[in-house]
């Protein structure tokens, strides 16, 4: 069967993921349904305890059956043309996407390096893993990539190991890592927070040129609404385990319509902007094992209404062409002004 | 009129040695904080932006005598606080207090809550017996935690709740003069309003003045007065919060404002190179010139002195013409 | 040390101990015997009389038990008590003041561990006069460096957490630091290492007893009264094994209670 050129590149539909914990279940994404279309930059915000994480290791399998059960449907388009169902897919199958079709960046670049093996060495067995090159090639491979990627005196980085190089370099290496296959999706799973601005600044540019060279699409998992502004075209906003708007990125930062979106943007200062009262969003992140009835948002909603939001759980409704809010009232507090 | 001020930080510098072999031979030393003089008003808050490296842990904990400075003056309410003998450091405790960046580790999981608010007050034999059951409590009331909470272990509260009890813990000896190190920086985004929002009550009920430390530009622009930017343990440019922010005068200011994420697009984009270089062995003259986008032969020779460009207003940086469209 | 009597080990550590205490506490008023008196009943199987025979010389092996296990115990908790004492203010000392008192402490520590104990102990008690004085010091001086080892660690690791740091920015002092912060983390430790020291000391006092140095004839021992036994072990083994089972029982005792504080 091939596939249409207008077919999203991941499909996911009705993902469930419950991690199973001593005293209960711990949900952490409820009915999450999304696609990425190639070339896409999707970011996936929210805060911890969202499910944001939990999704982004999902796509590439890396949710253990022994700890979670996952259920619903992730549908990838591979570069083949033939698409593969990704829960429930074998070691096997699975070991042929990761790096293939789909790469991963995570937060701490420290912990997906070898301490012991110089950054060389690393890069290069990630190529060798999928392609028969020999030990040289792979090197020689390797560096083309760093300079690609504008690593500085990218010969004394391949040379040293991981901890004699910087946060942004290790970044970089891990990048140079995920890419050299070519992945039609790079799922990037926080990998500025742990950095400082300027070198955030950096490797989020270093994605964007990439990105538009390549033609990669990108899953930007972040809690930092500026980033998705910066990067994203499409935003899936998450809390508590469920996505409670969906949208396109100037739209949902410019006048979101999901309470704890407008929250979310309220209870941050904005560089250089008037001075205001910060509007602090009461109470704590739920509890994933004990979920409140109704909204899972309305007991630190200032919108909620009682006998409504804590009654009945509300579904994605419309908003207008590819923006979706989790809302009961969205259109009254929108009429309101608000 | 101006009353003199609470805190004078005069050519503080903080070196750490690094040792190397079976006897510890000190083969160099890392320039954590070089020659960096400030002053901080009776309530004012004075944010220190800076990244990692910057020294701006380094600069708070040295004001307040945690860490020997290698050389240098910190002058609090006019007293020498490097003179200090015991007695008049555990005064010093009671005016000039800390609240560190990470609410999990600076509070002993095996004390409660109560216990840990209590610290300070035994310690300074400000309280005991029922009068300190009464100030815990009222002191959990000012951070809007239960008073019953008194009786809980931190690890059953949550990062928020527990960076409020740091907070408590602080404000226990009714200081004038309060460090926060990147105190909401290990929080949820949608609890650091919350807090964010305590500090800033609690500094006007309280009328204290603060060393507010954080890598967060828009959060220093929204508590401080005034905004000191350090990089590689020197100060760059120093002056009114707003005014660093709109028109910042030095370049590496120029370039942190540029690399927060601005979902609007307006702001000019200036992508710094490379990283920062080794504290061990900065760069001569200006530290920040190896990625300055305006650096000229003559910054590698001398450092740049403080020079006011605006009342209120200093950098250090040669150029005056720099930088340019801001 | 709630975990000693929540975890089933605990228990089971608790109540052996407590019966093996209480039995030999009671020595000299439960047992049917007088444990020097010898008898014509000499080599006999267990019977009504005797419950567990008796030994070479006539004497009830029921009761030699008993109050051996007097000495025994004596010699663990005192051997314990003195690594104790000795051990935890020398570790707090070292961890906590670091420098150079820490670097000669680590020595000695790190020397005495190397030498097995036993070695030790026997070295020492060849040289002195074997009382039961003298073999609970020994025992104690064998046993401290483990106890200031340990304690030593923890006083570093939270020497240079943030909770000690922040004791600091509130003016507090060393004492204060070490009796808020440093000693609730310590005793869980101080207490499990207690328990099994006192195993420790018993299983080698009663180890220095069978190869000759312990407490010297006619005082029962265990130990001794193993040694003795061995000669008589295919013509009566309850004389080695009835002493043996109790040094089994009793250090196992200890070392459940030891192993579920910790």
């Amino acid at each position: 069967m091939s596939a249409r050129s207008d077919e999203p590149l991941i499909r996911v539909k009705n993902l469930n993921v419950a991690f199973r914990a001593k005293a209960a279940k711990v949900r952490a994404a409820r009915d999450v349904s999304f696609e990425i279309r190639k070339r896409e930059v999707v970011a996936l915000v929210g805060e911890s305890g969202s499910g944001k994480s939990t999704i982004g290791l999902s796509l590439l399998g890396l949710v253990a059956p022994s700890v979670a059960t996952v259920s619903g449907s992730i549908r990838i388009l591979r570069k083949n043309g033939k698409p593969m169902e990704i829960i429930g897919a074998s070691d096997w199958q699975m070991q042929q996407i990761r790096g293939n079709d789909v790469a991963m960046i995570f937060q701490e670049p420290m912990s997906s390096l070898n301490p012991i093996y110089r950054i060389g060495e690393q890069i290069a067995e990630s190529f060798r893993v999928h392609r028969r090159v020999s030990h040289n090639d792979a090197l020689v491979e390797a560096l083309r990539l760093l300079t690609l990627l504008g690593v500085p005196s990218p010969e004394k980085c391949l040379q040293s190991y991981p901890h004699q190089l910087s946060g942004g370099m290790r970044q970089r290496a891990l990048i140079a890592m995920a890419l050299s296959e070519q992945p039609a999706l790079l799922v990037a799973d926080e990998p500025t927070t742990a950095l400082d601005v300027t070198i955030q600044a950096q490797i989020v540019d270093l994605l964007k040129s990439v990105q538009q060279e390549t033609g990669m699409a990108i899953l930007f998992v972040t809690h930092d609404l500026g980033l998705v502004g910066e990067i994203a075209s499409r935003a899936l906003v998450m809390y508590a385990g469920e996505i409670v708007e969906e949208g396109s990125v100037p739209q949902i930062l410019a006048r979101p319509r999901m309470p704890y979106t407008k929250a979310l943007i309220a209870s941050r200062p904005h560089l250089g902007e008037e001075r205001r009262k910060l509007k602090a969003i009461p109470g704590t992140v739920p509890n994933l094992t004990m979920l409140p009835q109704g909204c899972s948002f309305h007991p630190r909603c200032g919108f909620a209404v009682q006998g409504v939001c804590d009654r009945t759980a509300p579904m994605l409704q419309e908003v207008a062409a590819g923006w979706r809010v989790r809302c009961h009232r969205w259109r009254e507090i929108e009429e309101a002004g608000a | 009129m101006t009353q003199s001020p609470i805190l004078q930080v005069r050519r503080l510098r903080k070196y750490y040695d690094i040792t190397r072999g079976l006897f510890s031979r000190v083969v160099g030393h890392v320039h954590a904080v070089e020659d960096v003089s400030f002053e901080v008003g009776r309530q004012e808050v004075l944010g220190v932006a800076g990244e990692s490296g910057s020294g701006k842990t380094t600069i708070g904990r040295s004001v307040l005598g945690l860490v020997q400075p290698t050389g240098g003056e910190i002058v609090f309410d006019g007293k020498n606080v490097l003179e200090f003998d015991k007695a008049a450091m555990l005064r010093f405790r009671r005016s000039a207090q800390i609240i560190f960046q990470d609410p999990y580790a600076s509070i002993n999981p095996t004390m409660t809550v109560g216990q840990a608010i209590a610290e300070p007050l035994r310690v300074q034999k400000i309280a005991s017996g029922s009068d300190l059951a009464d100030r815990v409590a009222q002191l959990l009331a000012d951070v809007s935690l239960p008073v019953d909470f008194a009786r809980r272990r931190p690890s059953d509260l949550s990062g928020g709740q527990r960076q409020r009890v740091v907070i408590a813990r602080a404000l226990a000896v009714e200081p004038r003069f309060v460090v926060a190190d990147e105190p909401v920086s290990a929080l949820d985004v949608s609890i650091q309003a919350q807090i964010i929002n305590l500090l800033e009550e609690l500094k006007e009920r309280r009328s204290l003045a603060m060393l507010f430390i954080s890598h967060d530009l828009a959060v220093l622009e929204y508590l401080s007065d005034r905004i000191a930017v350090v990089y590689l343990g020197r100060l760059m440019e120093i002056g009114p919060s707003r005014q660093v922010i709109a028109s910042p005068r030095h370049p590496y200011t120029e370039a942190l404002i540029s690399a927060v994420p601005d979902p609007t697009g307006t702001r000019k984009r200036i992508i710094l190179q490379g990283d920062a270089p080794s504290a061990v062995a900065p760069p001569s003259g200006c530290v920040f010139r190896t990625r300055c986008r305006y650096a000229l032969r003559a910054c590698a020779d001398e450092v740049p002195t403080l020079r006011e460009v605006e009342p209120g207003h200093w950098k250090a940086c040669y150029r005056d013409d720099v930088p340019t469209n801001s | 040390m709630t975990a000693l009597l929540t975890k089933p080990q605990g228990w089971a550590g608790l109540l052996i101990v407590a019966f093996v205490a209480l039995a030999v506490t009671l020595a000299p008023w439960i047992a049917p015997f007088d444990p020097t008196q010898s008898s014509v009943f000499f080599l006999s199987p267990p019977d009504s009389m005797h419950w567990i025979g008796t030994d070479d010389l006539g004497r009830d092996t029921f009761s030699r038990l008993l109050h051996g296990g007097r000495s025994s115990l004596l010699v663990g908790i005192g051997a314990a008590i003195i690594s104790t004492g000795v051990g935890v203010p020398i570790g707090l000392a070292a961890g906590y003041i670091g420098g150079r008192v820490d670097l000669v402490v680590r020595q000695f520590i790190d020397l005495f561990i190397a030498l097995p104990g036993l070695v030790l102990a026997l070295i020492i008690t060849a040289v002195l006069s074997p009382t039961l004085l003298n073999i609970v010091l020994v025992l104690g001086f064998v046993s401290w460096p483990r106890v200031a080892r340990l304690t030593r660690g923890q006083a570093l690791a939270i020497r240079e957490s943030l909770f000690v740091e922040a004791a600091r920015a509130v003016g507090a002092g060393p004492s204060w630091i070490i009796y808020a912060h440093i000693w609730p983390n310590v005793t869980r430790i101080v207490a499990a290492q207690f328990a099994l020291t006192v195993a420790y000391s018993i299983f080698t006092s009663a180890s220095l007893s069978f190869l000759g140095l312990g407490v010297p004839p006619p005082t029962p021992d265990w130990g001794s009264m193993v040694r003795t036994g061995f000669d008589f072990l295919a013509v009566n083994p309850m004389m080695s094994l009835a002493p043996c089972a109790a040094v089994a029982t009793t250090v196992f005792g200890f070392y459940l209670i030891g192993s579920s504080i910790e």
